[in-house]
């Protein structure tokens, strides 16, 4: 579960720990306030919920390049989708596609580097 | 009068390639045929084309092939007036300079002429009758369109009264793409990062209207390459609807290896998407 803590973005972990996120992600967050407003929440239903490829385009790039994040007024209807699209976007980075400790993925990594006949390629 | 910078910042452009026969064979172009074919632009097609376009805020960029070869160009023309929210812009080689004049003093109508600008050691290649020099700064929307090729890039500093001729308002400088062959003294724009090439795919820079096989066409680029035809559509109400809504065109294969230079900071504005996309 992702939480908002003093206007901070958490990850809870299963264990109900609080789990800190990538300086570029509370970026995002502090963007997609400045532009969305009160409109901004994070609601786990919505990380779920189909969007628009446009609106998700718009919120990875400004998770790219947080500049871009300029001088734009949405109605309220775009606001919407676009808040939509960040939550699917957030929870798909963080929650779905977690980034794993590098040793999480050893064992599948040896066995890529190893050729059919055993021997490594590396 | 049309202002430019508003067109560019409201607007969304499709190119109109009315015929792909051109009386020019320019080095970095693909979009031609020197057969003369397809001259008479089908003024129902247009019509309805139109029609499906009515609601949006239109640049239509006529070119092809050479507009200047067309026979009924002024009608063409006239129609697109027509509807206030559509915006005409004609892109020649200074053949329509010579054929239809009055494109030029007319202000509504935003009139482009490419140069290749080749610099050589002893001469600067213009496109085009020799007779005909850059326009000057102007306040009837006709303008230079300079494309920046490896020979440009090279020897511009042993030309400084060109450049200084160029150097105003009425000069748009296009960046050397993906199109030609790889100059090995030049370096090419690096490829646009994904999400700058999946926002491009969603409205490329102009998709096509073909008047030659009656179709919507994803992307230009792809489709004057001839290497990979880009996906075709039925022109229809609905798909209208879709492609001005950012709904019809997807990030497609030839997306993945696309070289076209897309603007670091952003294929458009996030302004520019809020103005679209809160119509």
């Amino acid at each position: 579960m992702i939480e908002v803590v003093n206007n901070i973005l958490v990850k809870i972990d299963d264990e109900g720990n609080m789990v800190s996120i990538d300086d570029k992600y509370q970026q995002l967050y502090v963007n997609m306030q400045k532009i969305l407003g009160d409109k901004c929440r994070l609601k786990y239903e919505d990380g779920a919920r189909e969007v628009e490829d446009i609106y998700y385009y718009l919120v990875e790039k400004i998770y790219e390049l947080p500049a871009y994040a300029w001088d734009a007024e949405f109605k309220d209807g775009p606001k919407q989708k676009l808040d939509s699209a960040f939550n699917k976007f957030i929870h798909d980075k963080i929650l779905w596609h977690p980034q794993q400790p590098y040793w999480h993925n050893y064992d599948s990594d040896a066995r890529n580097l190893r050729q059919s006949d055993g021997k490594f390629l590396v | 009068m049309i202002d430019l910078k508003d067109v560019q910042n409201n607007y969304l452009a499709i190119d109109f390639f009315l015929s792909m026969s051109c009386n020019k064979d320019c080095h970095y172009c693909t979009s031609y045929t020197l057969e003369q074919r397809n001259l008479t632009v089908d003024m129902e097609f247009l019509k309805k084309t139109l029609y499906y376009l009515r609601n949006y805020k239109t640049r239509c960029n006529i070119l092809g092939g050479e507009p200047g070869l067309i026979k009924n160009l002024p009608e063409v023309i006239e129609e697109i007036k027509s509807n206030p929210n559509h915006v005409c812009e004609v892109l020649s080689n200074s053949t329509v300079r010579r054929r239809y004049p009055k494109v030029l003093t007319d202000p509504d109508i935003i009139y482009v002429e490419h140069f290749i600008l080749d610099f050589y050691e002893h001469e600067i290649s213009l496109l085009g009758p020799k007779s005909y020099d850059f326009h000057d700064e102007n306040e009837f929307n006709n303008y230079n369109l300079v494309i920046k090729t490896p020979n440009f890039e090279k020897y511009k500093h042993l030309y400084p009264e060109a450049m200084e001729k160029l150097d105003h308002k009425n000069t748009l400088w296009k960046e050397f793409n993906g199109r030609a062959p790889d100059f090995q003294e030049i370096r090419l724009n690096a490829q646009a990062a994904e999400i700058d090439r999946k926002m491009c795919a969603a409205f490329p820079m102009v998709p096509v209207i073909n008047f030659e096989n009656q179709n919507l066409v994803h992307c230009s680029k792809k489709f004057a390459n001839n290497a990979i035809t880009s996906k075709e559509f039925e022109i229809t109400q609905e798909n209208v609807d879709k492609m001005m809504n950012f709904r019809l065109f997807k990030y497609e294969n030839y997306c993945v290896t696309c070289t076209e230079y897309v603007q670091p900071k952003g294929h458009f504005p996030l302004k520019k998407y809020a103005s679209l996309l809160n119509k």
